[in-house]
């Protein structure tokens, strides 16, 4: 029997440099059982701002998340809830920060969305996050964003499908 | 659609053991690559670290950790360093036939920016201290394409092996 491809490249973003806060990645097919979002970011013009994710451009307080972070002298964790984004407060405006995302069960339409997620900031932190995005709906949609700085040329993102095939 | 992970080459350590192994002429057409280890180290200890280079570089290497062992949750940074850790996995005195494992991820390791590497490695063993897992922010600052890896240790077991894989 044919193998059946079970890591595939669903959409890739290279931003030019373009003035803007925002990336979003849309129209994700729900054709797939879990996505791996695979981002390397970078922005400029430090404020105090820093990176954050939303789903589906849903900017309501639905989201919590709890991460565990090694600040390069300290080992901590805390809990944000109802808050209407998921954060990494460990941006970086001199080297590009790689984030990796699992969303699981991502299209399904009867539970909350679980996410986990990795970001490695050499700069800035170390850390290991899940987060809830509490709806039902399938996940169609991707953004990372800033508050008001600008998203730096050369920050990627991917989005992986990942489908259970025959071995 | 295609699969996009391709195996590039996979290293097995022989009975000699090997104080180092290497990941020459990397094929520069893959966005990501992703290297993933079985090792063991034969340091007298419980663990043993594993270090990471580029491009035979010995400067330019910093890092942030977040480390779990021993009971208790710590957090280290290193710059100005000649490689960077990638793990601390089993040594000579680790559990018989224990092997730690680690994962490293080089987004845009092509590119003409410095290189993010990210890393989770873990060792464990049937003893109260000494083992240890860790998740690594580190950065190779240095422009350069990433042509090769060199993978170290004070020595490297048997049976250890490291896979590299390019992501597109």
């Amino acid at each position: 029997m044919a193998k059946t491809a079970t890591y595939s490249l669903i959409q890739s973003y290279t931003h030019s440099g373009a003035s803007t806060t925002t990336i979003t990645l849309s129209s994700i097919p729900a054709t797939f059982t879990d996505l791996v979002v695979v981002s390397n970011v970078l922005y400029s013009a430090n404020n105090g701002d820093y990176m954050s994710w939303r789903i589906n451009g849903d900017s309501s307080s639905l989201y919590s998340n709890t991460p565990l972070v090694g600040t390069g002298s300290v080992a901590e964790s805390y809990r944000a809830t109802n808050d209407t984004k998921i954060a990494f407060y460990g941006s970086s405006t001199s080297n590009y920060v790689p984030v990796i995302t699992n969303f699981m069960d991502y299209a399904n339409t009867t539970t909350n969305k679980t996410i986990l997620q990795r970001a490695s900031g050499a700069a800035s932190s170390v850390e290991a996050r899940v987060g809830l995005y509490r709806s039902t709906a399938a996940i169609s949609s991707i953004s990372l964003f800033f508050a008001v700085a600008s998203i730096a040329a050369g920050t990627n993102i991917k989005i992986y499908g990942i489908q259970a095939g025959n071995a | 659609m295609a699969l996009q992970l391709y195996k590039i080459a996979t290293v097995e350590v022989g009975s000699a053991g090997a104080s180092s192994i290497a990941f020459s002429s990397i094929p520069q057409g893959y966005t990501d690559l992703k290297l993933v280890g079985s090792v063991r180290t034969t340091n007298a200890s419980t663990y043993g670290a594993v270090d990471m280079t580029f491009n035979g570089s010995s400067t330019g290497y910093s890092s942030k950790n977040l480390e779990g062992g021993d009971g208790a949750a710590n957090s280290y940074s290193t710059t100005g360093a000649s490689t960077i850790k990638v793990g601390y996995v089993s040594g000579a005195n680790a559990t018989a036939n224990a092997f730690g494992t680690l994962e490293a991820y080089i987004p845009s390791y092509t590119s003409s920016n410095n290189k993010s590497v990210s890393v989770d490695s873990a060792g464990e063993t049937n003893a109260t201290t000494g083992i240890y897992m860790n998740l690594f922010a580190n950065l190779w600052s240095n422009t350069a394409a990433i042509t090769s890896i060199t993978l170290s240790s004070n020595n490297l077991g048997q049976y250890t092996t490291f896979t590299l894989y390019g992501i597109l």
